[in-house]
């Protein structure tokens, strides 16, 4: 009974903050979409934190450990790591001088085309789909094993719930849930593995204990190399150019608050996998052996070892894990529709009221698509969501590059590389014999190829474009 | 490697310590370049086949050199930005 109650006061509480930051949030588009561009480095990073670890990074990310072992799991986490010092020094500084809202604004700016116009918030709505999919089954899963609802009824209702607040709170809403929801899941998964050491020992003991129980755990067994890297590459590529991440650059006060953020959002983040990884997945091999659904561990661990009140904020922070990341992706894919799409038919400073009203349809639409999807959930969440991902990285991070660094990238080369780079990704993908998640090897150096190609083909751009993009590096 | 030599000479001489560029490119913190390069040279390492076959600990040194990253990585670019910050305090920065 007390666990339903924390969830139920948590989840009141995430729609009181979304109707009180719809009062703040409707006048403007800049306060819709970037939260007026006041945030501070410190909130912004739990934000950041919050915004990508999802779900899979609470649920997925131990599933996986559990699953295909340790070292495995590091590597397509760490390539997330890695790709926040890479944002910080090739994106932060110019994109947030640039000052507009999404990755569409800079790359239709920096390569006029329909097809970036059109094809890039195509590409983001679809991919970001798959990806509230995954975060949607771990809400299920979890409100299933720690409260007995049924899997349907409780990701309904969580669905109603984060769609509630993103539709009517904008990026406000989405930064302040996310600042509490960042906050316990950090306690929980810190909490969690702060009682299992002060009941098994130290984490040396617990370590030990899961890799003589299972040795497995510390191999890579039969995972492939080229998945391996492809996991680290897909993220370390991504998070500079997925847009959830990068609006967040967009709402920072300034250049230097934006590449604060994302590296004290990385400390964070590191902490949380690392302590999952390395002390509870360790215990619950130890403790468990073998159990049918890999993703269900963690929970295995909470319903087992803990009382009633902490498997209450247990699923409060499971389902804070997944509405954090899934109110920042409902929010992309809005931006995405209503901003980037329509913007040729509602002009650049749309009334504020009517981007509200289509926010809300899309919000919805794309809410209840990914729910109906997830009533029939993927295995492995991690994997799921990493190869939809991939297509962002594969099509984006080229383009956003060498639009910002070389001056020699032009119109041609920009629609190239991102044509090439998802067609490659997509072709590869869905070929059969090749290891998951490699189609980013084959897919990023095309994309490079093609922008190269592309760029000594097409017309040179005009000194003045080059001292456009020359001047989003100063400030 | 050095701007000053290339066709970007005007921009370059504002930052002639700090900041390095190759022709064509716009030019980058010296250590901003330093950082990228040791990181990617670092996952690359780490990615390689040996990685997978030494076991240390009962996990293969992919498993630690991975850790290590996610530990190091951040750790550097704070004290980076640190560093950074004192220098422009200092007014040592252009």
């Amino acid at each position: 009974m007390i666990e339903r109650v924390i969830v139920v006061l948590y989840l009141i509480a995430c729609v009181a903050i979304g109707v009180l930051a719809s009062r703040k949030v409707l006048t403007s588009s800049k306060e819709y979409w970037v939260a007026g561009r006041r945030i501070g480095p410190w909130v912004n990073a739990m934000a950041i934190m919050a915004a990508l670890a999802s779900g899979g990074s609470i649920i997925g990310v131990m599933g996986l450990a559990y699953a295909r072992g340790i070292p495995a799991t590091l590597a397509l986490f760490a390539g997330a790591v890695v790709g926040f010092p890479l944002a910080s020094i090739l994106v932060a500084r110019p994109l947030r001088n640039f000052g507009k809202f999404t990755i569409t604004d800079f790359l239709s700016w920096r390569f006029p085309h329909p097809i970036v116009r059109f094809g890039v918030p195509v590409l983001i709505v679809l991919s970001f789909t798959v990806y509230i999919v995954a975060q949607m089954k771990a809400a299920g899963i979890t409100a299933h094993a720690l409260l007995g609802i049924e899997y349907k009824t409780a990701l309904t209702l969580s669905t109603i719930v984060f769609v509630t607040y993103v539709s009517v709170g904008g990026m406000l809403a989405v930064t302040w849930t996310d600042v509490v929801q960042g906050a316990l899941m950090v306690a929980v998964v810190l909490g969690t593995a702060g009682l299992l050491l002060a009941r098994a020992g130290t984490p040396a003991e617990i370590f030990s204990a899961g890799v003589t129980a299972a040795p497995a755990l510390g191999q890579v067994g039969a995972g492939s190399m080229a998945t391996d890297m492809g996991a680290f590459l897909i993220w370390a590529a991504a998070i500079p150019v997925i847009p959830h991440i990068v609006m967040r650059v967009y709402t920072a006060k300034d250049a230097r608050g934006a590449r604060l953020s994302l590296n004290l959002a990385m400390v964070v983040y590191s902490v949380v996998i690392l302590t999952a990884v390395m002390v509870i997945v360790p215990f619950a091999k130890a403790e468990f052996g073998a159990v049918e659904d890999a993703d269900q561990i963690f929970l295995r661990v909470i319903e087992t070892q803990f009382s009633p009140l902490v498997r209450g904020l247990a699923v409060a922070a499971v389902l804070a894990a997944v509405m954090s990341t899934t109110d920042a992706l409902l929010l992309a894919c809005s931006s995405a529709i209503a901003h980037d799409l329509m913007r040729p038919v509602l002009g650049d400073e749309p009334n504020p009221k009517t981007v509200a009203k289509i926010n809300v349809v899309v919000v919805w639409t794309v809410g209840l698509l990914a729910m109906w999807l997830a009533y029939s959930p993927p295995k492995l969440l991690t994997l799921f969501y990493s190869a939809a991902i991939g297509v962002l990285s594969a099509s984006l991070f080229v383009p956003v590059v060498a639009g910002l660094w070389w001056k020699k990238a032009n119109r041609t080369g920009g629609v190239a590389s991102l044509v090439v780079g998802a067609g490659v990704y997509l072709v590869v993908q869905f070929s059969e014999g090749l290891p998951p998640l490699s189609a980013i090897l084959f897919a990023l150096p095309a994309s490079a190829a093609a922008m190269w190609l592309g760029s000594r083909m097409g017309r040179p751009e005009t000194a003045a474009k080059i001292d456009e993009v020359g001047a989003l590096h100063r400030g | 490697m050095c701007c000053a030599t290339g066709a970007d000479a005007a921009q370059c001489a504002a930052y002639p310590v700090l900041e390095m560029c190759v022709n064509g490119f716009f030019p980058m913190r010296r250590g901003d370049v330093v950082y990228l390069v040791l990181v990617i040279v670092f996952a690359v390492v780490s990615l390689l086949p040996w990685a997978r076959e030494v076991d240390v600990g009962g996990m293969v040194l992919l498993g630690w050199l991975m850790a290590a990253l996610m530990v190091l990585s951040p750790v550097i670019a704070l004290v980076r930005i640190a560093r950074e910050r004192r220098e422009r305090q200092d007014g040592s920065e252009p």
